[in-house]
């Protein structure tokens, strides 16, 4: 049956940079780029929440399903491999991971046995990467929270307005961002990023 | 720039917010019992209050949860923020 397999759908996914994106370097990039943004395309988005009653039991399947060993603490996220689990409010979280399996599916069968609300954002979002030197920079010209290396921590993830763009940030590794912005927004804010990025010098990969 | 902080997720701009109402007004607890007075009072009547508030704000750029803002009408001053069933303005008035 096509759902234990967890099959994606026949038509490929397409993103919303598609004719956006030009590799290259650009901006005050004498000395090299300090900012390096690409695309992460595709990648699956699975909105999850659940009742409060079932956190005991969620957190085990989360851990015998997908490997991860995820918190209740908010601002947070949590990896096993490619997976990543983030915090997006009271008992609800996203799920995220490079698209290889119909990952909505995938948690359908395996979480089955609790009370949950499972929603695929996958065609809905874009997941954009910013990595690079002065990444922190970078985003504190479009968001007035806290960038400082012993606030925004790895796997401290927030949910803020980027360039007045609301989007869900998370740091994966020190100055290696990844941002989820509605798919209707990316290609604005991929403009932004990039005219924000001029002065550092920055590459698209 | 009102800056208010969202209990789960921290300070942000009050942009990130949307207003919802007056958090001082009650639900009639039995709703087919209450009279037309009573549901007249809660839906329409609103008090104008100089000073201290107690409203509620939803963080829709967020995490999406209800918050209880203890506002000062006058200064816009963000006296205390918390979840919706706490009691701000008590805590508060008892400091």
């Amino acid at each position: 049956m096509a759902r234990e397999q967890h099959l994606l759908p026949s038509i490929a996914r397409k993103s919303p940079l598609d004719k956006v994106i030009v590799s290259g370097v650009y901006g005050n990039s004498d000395e090299g780029a300090n900012i390096f943004i690409k695309e992460n395309h595709p990648t699956s988005i699975v909105q999850i929440e659940i009742k409060s009653e079932t956190t005991d039991v969620f957190l085990e399947k989360i851990k015998t399903s997908l490997g991860i060993e995820m918190s209740f603490e908010t601002n947070r996220s949590a990896f096993f491999n490619k997976t990543r689990i983030i915090w997006t409010g009271p008992n609800k979280w996203i799920i995220t991971e490079p698209e290889s399996r119909n990952l909505k599916s995938f948690l359908h069968s395996e979480l089955k046995e609790i009370d949950i609300a499972l929603i695929d954002l996958s065609h809905g979002r874009s997941s954009i990467g910013i990595s690079g030197l002065m990444t922190r920079d970078l985003l504190s010209k479009g968001a007035a929270i806290d960038w400082h290396p012993n606030i925004f921590v790895v796997n401290h993830s927030v949910q803020t307005t980027l360039f007045n763009l609301p989007v869900l940030i998370c740091c994966e590794e020190n100055n290696n961002f990844n941002i989820f912005v509605a798919r209707g927004f990316a290609h604005n804010l991929w403009r932004w990023i990039g005219e924000a990025a001029e002065e550092f010098g920055y590459e698209v990969r | 720039m009102i800056r208010i902080r969202c209990p789960h997720c921290g300070v942000r701009d009050h942009k990130e917010f949307s207003y919802i109402g007056d958090a001082t007004k009650i639900r009639p607890p039995e709703p087919s019992l209450a009279s037309d007075e009573e549901w007249y009072d809660y839906i329409y009547i609103r008090n104008n209050p100089k000073g201290p508030h107690e409203e509620y704000w939803q963080h829709v750029v967020g995490c999406r949860s209800f918050v209880k803002v203890l506002r000062d009408t006058l200064t816009h001053e963000v006296l205390a923020t918390g979840l919706p069933a706490d009691q701000l303005k008590e805590n508060y008035e008892a400091k």
